[in-house]
């Protein structure tokens, strides 16, 4: 668990953070999100102190980050920016592993740390010894990522890392990270300017604006719950259709039906946005087929799910 | 059309061999030399036939080996051949000599030039040069002015060389760590920079000389209050004064490369290193320095050539080195005692460029900065 | 007035080693005192002589070095062609790497002794400064420049003088500041073939042990160079 307590920066007179609270919870992700210059990347760097705060605490896992040796912190925190930053002069290998030589791991647990992550990574395993400069730009942040991951931090920092990629190995790499994020019940703080990419992987969204966190909420509870005018002009107006992307057919939990032909070859996997489309574009109901059942799915279905979740989640 | 430009080249050159002088002759060192050309050393104009006839592309495989070796091994023999104007019966071959004239040396640079356009070029040129080399250690160029002077003064010759080298070496050894500590100590402080680079590019404005005639007098006197100063060799003339001076001149180079060396760091590189817990230390030693290290070495090299240079004038002030045989020759007009003295130097300043040059590379390869990111 | 004062560094230089070198004699008796003056030789050139022939020897070399300098950097950027420039490169290289000195020694058997060597091996060396500058002042030029200069239909000659040369100046002269800087120092090693300038007093100090020698002729080296230095920079704007 992270708290910060009326963190303060000031860079000569321009105060890039005023009074900021914030906890995060133990296995969430709270993307940070927000215009440029409204202090999202000095809150998150605050948290690994790679920018010092003028005033306030931020306690790690109960303890003030300012009581322990700052490598001793860090190394217990992931941290990929959008540079990604690998060493060039070292290839995959080298760079994924190079806190675990510090730290004097044994030479087969290194291997085998090494091949967990990026099997986990989906990258094959003979681009071990490829160098940084042989990578697309989508391959050098997974291996960033991995590189975060090796000590196993229970702490992912992230500054704007997919920023930099083209769209379709965005959203490819975005499903990935949120899905090992997960697996592995990693707290993650995520910053980025994008609203998509916080809708999908942001269990908790925190808006901020010239230093100040505008609104905390969860993804759904910003449909409606809107606090200042300056929500309601970032996020924008098809905001709740954006929502929809951050969960699929499977989510509908819908009854399989029989005796019904097929109409179209989606499956429990797509998005609801794709499945709202597409009951646009047909005749109602969309019938299809994943596995051995058959699903029926109404636009009435895809509402009342949307529904109960701002329910369920309303602040 | 490639290396189009190079054959042309080289064709110009060979053709000089037709019509300007290849040699100059003398009945012995001291009386003035006429010049011969290429036309009274009998068949050997056939030879230039050929190299002109090497400046075409060839198209079959063996042909070009061919074409290579006769260009490796050319200079040695056109330098081998102009020695039979030397007709022993008439002259005494101990004492009359010749000397090289311009055709022969544009000669021997079009056929490098011609190497160079070849695949593993500098490789070639390289072997080129050590057959020139070692047939000249060998002796098979006994009618060449330059050999007799060589031969004649040999010891001191190998003497000189071997204090040449170290005054450069150890100069440059010297102000390695000060240098590389001066740089990297300008990034973390950018006041600081202002004041080392205004002290070490000093040095660069004053003349070599100057620097090195200043420095006579003190020592000399240093020397002459304290004589177990004077035992330990500190005395105004000889090996010191000329150390201290290119200790000083080696100091810019390093120390201006080595800034440019860790301003060039990229900053997210440097960011992902820290945010691992790296401490700065580690920091140090496993990124920076290494990431920096191709560039250091360009400070290095150039500070060494520089050094082997400027070397010279250590001759001036009894430090030794080729100089002394430069001086010495320029002061009895001795031609060829001026060429004895110079071309070490020239080849020493060249072939350590290539080398270190090649060292850079591959660094920069194996550190990765020679490529863009992704 | 404001022009005098943004100058000032230059004409302080400039003053300095005009006193020098006219007054040296008041300053050798009031400054210099210190340095014991034993010179039992007269002087047969002085010390105004030796700057004129200083200087002309510098400007010539450079002027030279410009010359040529200039004249590849456009052969190369006009013919558009990678291999020529590759290759005028490489041969300016040589040319920085081989030691002026050795230089100097190696064309006295072509020119005999005096100034020729001198001004070759300055003129060799200043080579690379200054086509290297000028080639990337030319590169750094925008693109979209030279597109609107093609686009209003200039030719590109035309546009190499109206255009390109204009903006690539600054760094011109910046190439044309570090070879004339270090043409200065150099020139004194001419001495030791019999070329003219400050370096003929400090070899001969050096021959007789006489630092006041080294010194009457150094500081106006250096004045010198410093002046060149700031005038280049001034220039260049």
């Amino acid at each position: 668990m992270i708290k910060l307590s009326q963190i303060r920066k000031l860079y000569d007179t321009q105060e890039a953070l005023c009074n900021v609270d914030l906890q995060i919870e133990d296995g969430e992700c709270v993307v940070l999100i927000g215009p440029s210059g409204c202090g999202k990347s000095s809150l998150l760097k605050s948290i690994n102190r790679m920018i010092d705060i003028d005033e306030g605490t931020i306690t790690f896992f109960n303890e003030d980050i300012q009581s322990m040796p700052v490598e001793q912190l860090r190394r217990k925190i992931g941290y990929c920016i959008q540079g990604v930053g690998l060493f060039p002069h070292m290839n995959v290998k080298e760079n994924i592993a190079i806190l675990l030589r510090i730290l004097k791991w044994k030479e087969a647990d290194i291997e085998r740390r090494v091949d967990e992550l990026l099997i986990m990574s989906e990258l094959p395993l003979s681009y071990k010894t490829k160098r940084p400069h042989e990578l697309s730009g989508g391959e050098a942040q997974r291996v960033g990522v991995c590189r975060a991951l090796a000590t196993d931090p229970p702490v992912l920092l992230m500054d704007e890392p997919f920023g930099a990629l083209d769209p379709m190995t965005r959203e490819k790499i975005q499903i990935a990270f949120r899905d090992i994020a997960q697996k592995l019940h990693k707290t993650v703080v995520f910053v980025t300017h994008d609203i998509e990419e916080a809708i999908l992987l942001g269990d908790r969204i925190a808006l901020m604006n010239e230093g100040q966190i505008v609104q905390l909420s969860t993804p759904e509870a910003l449909i409606q719950d809107q606090k200042e005018n300056f929500t309601k002009n970032f996020i924008g107006q098809d905001y709740p259709l954006m929502v929809l992307k951050r969960y699929r057919v499977r989510d509908l939990k819908l009854e399989p039906v029989s005796n019904l032909a097929v109409t179209h070859g989606i499956d429990l996997d797509t998005n609801l946005k794709e499945a709202l489309a597409l009951c646009i574009k047909q005749t109602e109901p969309v019938i299809f087929k994943d596995g051995p059942n058959t699903y029926a799915l109404l636009y009435s279905d895809i509402f009342s799910f949307i529904r109960g979740m701002q329910n369920e989640t309303a602040y | 059309m490639k290396d189009g430009i190079r054959r042309g080249l080289s064709l110009i050159l060979f053709a000089t061999l037709f019509f300007l002088p290849i040699g100059f002759f003398k009945v012995n060192r001291v009386l003035n030399g006429s010049v011969f050309s290429l036309w009274e050393l009998g068949y050997a104009w056939m030879l230039v036939l050929f190299a002109l006839f090497s400046t075409f592309k060839i198209e079959f495989k063996w042909l070009r080996y061919l074409r290579t070796g006769f260009l490796i091994v050319l200079p040695s023999v056109l330098i081998y051949i102009s020695q039979r104007y030397v007709i022993t019966e008439i002259y005494d071959p101990n004492v009359a000599r010749i000397s090289l004239g311009p055709s022969i040396y544009l000669a021997i640079i079009g056929a490098w030039v011609l190497l160079s356009t070849e695949t593993k070029g500098t490789l070639k040129i390289t072997l080129s040069l050590l057959a020139l080399l070692v047939l000249f250690g060998l002796g098979m160029f006994p009618m060449l002015g330059l050999y007799k002077e060589y031969i004649n003064r040999q010891a001191s010759f190998f003497l000189e060389l071997q204090r040449h080298l170290s005054l450069a070496v150890s100069s440059l050894l010297f102000a390695l760590i000060p240098g590389i500590y001066l740089g990297y100590q300008s990034t973390r402080h950018p006041r600081l920079r202002e004041w080392i680079m205004g002290f070490v590019n000093g040095f660069q404005v004053a003349p070599t000389l100057s620097m090195l005639a200043l420095l006579m007098i003190p020592l000399a006197s240093l020397g002459q209050s304290f004589p177990f100063l004077r035992a330990w060799g500190v005395k105004g003339v000889g090996f010191l004064p000329a150390f201290i001076v290119l200790s000083l001149y080696a100091l810019l180079p390093i120390t201006s490369n080595t800034y440019t060396a860790f301003k060039q760091l990229d900053p997210s590189v440097m960011d992902s290193a820290k945010a691992l817990g790296m401490s700065s230390k580690q920091v140090f030693s496993k990124v920076s320095f290494p990431l920096a290290l191709p560039f250091i070495i360009t400070g290095v090299r150039i500070a060494f050539i520089q050094n082997i240079g400027n070397t010279i004038l250590a001759g001036l002030v009894g430090g030794g080195g080729m100089g002394s045989l430069i001086f010495l020759g320029l002061a009895q007009s001795a031609t060829d005692l001026i060429l004895l003295g110079s071309l070490p130097v020239v080849l020493m300043a060249m072939g350590f460029e290539v080398i270190l040059e090649f060292t850079e590379l591959r660094l920069k390869k194996k550190m990765g900065v020679l490529y863009d990111q992704a | 007035m404001k022009q005098l004062i943004k100058h000032r560094a230059s004409i302080i230089y400039a003053l300095l080693f005009l006193v020098w070198i006219f007054q040296f004699d008041w300053i050798k008796s009031n400054i210099l005192f210190f340095i014991s003056d034993q010179s039992r030789l007269v002087q047969r050139i002085s010390l105004v002589e030796l700057a004129v022939q200083h200087v002309q020897i510098v400007v010539l070399a450079s002027l030279i070095s410009i010359v040529i300098a200039l004249v590849l950097a456009f052969s190369v950027h006009l013919s558009q062609s990678k291999e020529y420039r590759d290759l005028i490169l490489q041969f300016s290289t040589i040319g920085e790497t081989l030691p002026t000195a050795a230089i100097i020694a190696l064309s006295v058997p072509l020119m005999g002794y005096g100034n020729g060597p001198l001004l070759l091996a300055l003129s060799i060396y200043g080579i690379l400064p200054i086509l290297r500058n000028t080639l990337e002042g030319l590169a750094s030029i925008p693109r979209s420049i030279n597109e609107a200069a093609l686009g209003l239909g200039l030719t590109s000659m035309e546009r190499l003088i109206k255009i390109e040369l204009p903006l690539a100046l600054p760094n011109i002269f910046t190439g044309i500041r570090i070879a004339t800087i270090i043409n200065v120092s150099a020139a004194t090693i001419g001495a030791t073939v019999g070329a003219g300038g400050f370096g003929v007093m400090i070899v001969s100090g050096i021959r007789t042990y006489e630092p006041l020698l080294v010194v009457q002729a150094s500081v106006p080296v250096i004045l010198l160079a410093l002046w060149f230095d700031r005038v280049l920079r001034v220039a260049s704007h």
